[in-house]
């Protein structure tokens, strides 16, 4: 009788106390901090792309030319907000590192809450030179 | 009496910088005339949903709206015009056209809308941003270009800088163009004459051609677009044509609204010779107006016939 009393103050114990740390977990509406966004919220995303000639020349891979275009963006996304969006964009373009002639013209850079995008264009050595580089939620 | 007759006979010589005139042998090819009209393409090869938020665009522009600007991307085939209207005593007004499929708008606050209601596919908002999705749209400014000098106009009289629709063999590296919105000089940094064939739409112009390059400058829309880099225009020097346009604004784009101008074909036509980016000449009919050969006020032959018919009076007046 008395261990039968014992073990079900325990049980009772044990569930209430787990139950508890449970419910203190769980987010209130219109309570949100910030600090408090469980970090698998964030998701981080990164294109690249490139429009570059190389050739191979005494053995070695010599770029000639060439542009590229660069987005890197955070979003926030579910369960931390109902209403997933971009959070930061970073943007780079230019003529490919290295190559010997550089062709780069022009670039835009865009960003919204659906994403970011960068497009470049170049021209030379008889050719128009184009990359595009895209991150979006989707 | 002879010292006056000399006077008299040497006056119409300095006419020109009596007058103020001093640039008046400023470069106008003998197509600008009431009528002529340039067409300019960009055509797009995406097999990509044009509806997204991010895509490919073959035509970006930053367009002001009643002082709001809109950034617009055109992610179907461009066709950009000019037509001379009117051309009256040192003024020329043209008309620039630019005429598109699959446009996507993008706002901040509130803009009039310039788009065709019946065109629009969805709007996605989202704060104080949006995007209007369009099947079409065409916009149409209207602006002067002053032949003595060559500088471009609003119709509201604001100078905005040196005209992009013909060669002009005078411009030098250093040159002054336009000035860019956030207040740059935007100069001449290079020039280059190819000895190749450039390919247009239109048809193939034989070598030399020349390259014009300008100093980098950017136009930013608020966080949401910025557009950055250079510009470059493509040249036949032989008609004066401007061949094809890429970079990001020029000052004629400027005097029509548009901040930013930029885009390039992905399409190309076949042949012989460099495939060149940008907005690629695709129809003219200047070539119907006058030869081919430019008319230079510096170089005709009329001036020298009269050089040499007041040195000769002024010769036998003294001789007597």
């Amino acid at each position: 009788m008395g261990r039968k009393v014992v073990s079900t103050i325990l049980v009772f114990l044990l569930v209430f106390v787990s139950t508890s740390v449970v419910l203190a977990g769980q987010p209130k509406a219109g309570d949100v901090s910030v600090d408090s966004i469980n970090p698998s919220c964030y998701i981080r995303k990164m294109d690249w792309d490139q429009d570059s000639v190389s050739v191979e020349k005494d053995g070695k891979v010599v770029t000639l030319a060439g542009i590229y275009a660069e987005v890197r963006a955070s979003f926030i996304t579910y369960p931390c907000t109902t209403d997933p969006h971009l959070t930061w964009a970073g943007f780079d373009s230019g003529d490919v590192s290295g190559a010997l002639v550089p062709v780069f013209c022009c670039r835009y850079y865009s960003k919204d809450w659906h994403g970011a995008s960068a497009e470049a264009w170049g021209t030379g050595l008889g050719r128009t030179w184009h990359a595009f580089a895209e991150v979006s939620l989707g | 009496m002879r010292r006056g007759v000399l006077l008299l006979l040497l006056f119409p010589l300095f006419l020109p910088y009596s007058l103020g005139f001093a640039d008046a042998g400023h470069y106008v090819p003998q197509w600008v005339k009431p009528g002529v009209y340039f067409t300019y393409s960009a055509i797009s090869n995406a097999t990509f949903n044009w509806t997204a938020p991010h895509a490919p665009a073959v035509l970006v522009v930053v367009y002001n709206v009643s002082g709001e600007p809109a950034g617009i991307y055109y992610r179907g085939n461009v066709v950009v015009t000019f037509l001379i209207l009117n051309v009256s005593k040192d003024l020329a007004t043209i008309e620039l056209r630019v005429s598109g499929e699959k446009a996507v708008v993008r706002t901040l606050g509130n803009v009039t809308p310039f788009w065709n209601e019946g065109d629009v596919v969805s709007v996605d908002t989202f704060e104080n941003q949006s995007l209007v999705y369009l099947k079409r749209l065409q916009l149409r400014g209207i602006y002067r270009v002053n032949l003595t000098t060559g500088y471009v106009y609003d119709m509201a009289g604001n100078r905005y800088g040196k005209t992009l629709l013909w060669y002009n063999p005078r411009l030098k590296p250093g040159d002054y163009l336009f000035t860019s919105p956030a207040g740059l000089n935007v100069t001449l940094s290079r020039i280059e004459t190819l000895n190749e064939t450039l390919l247009t739409f239109y048809r193939p112009f034989k070598p030399p051609t020349v390259i014009l390059m300008t100093s980098p400058f950017n136009v930013e829309m608020g966080d949401a677009l910025h557009v950055g880099g250079k510009a470059i225009a493509f040249y036949d020097p032989s008609t004066g044509f401007l061949l094809s346009f890429l970079g990001v604004g020029w000052a004629d784009f400027q005097a029509c609204g548009f901040a930013a101008f930029m885009g390039s074909t992905m399409v190309f036509p076949e042949g012989d010779g460099l495939k060149l980016g940008g907005l690629l000449l695709t129809d003219t009919n200047a070539e119907t107006f006058g030869r081919k050969v430019p008319y230079e006020t510096s170089t005709s032959p009329l001036l020298y016939v009269y050089l040499l018919a007041v040195t000769g009076t002024i010769v036998v007046s003294v001789w007597r």
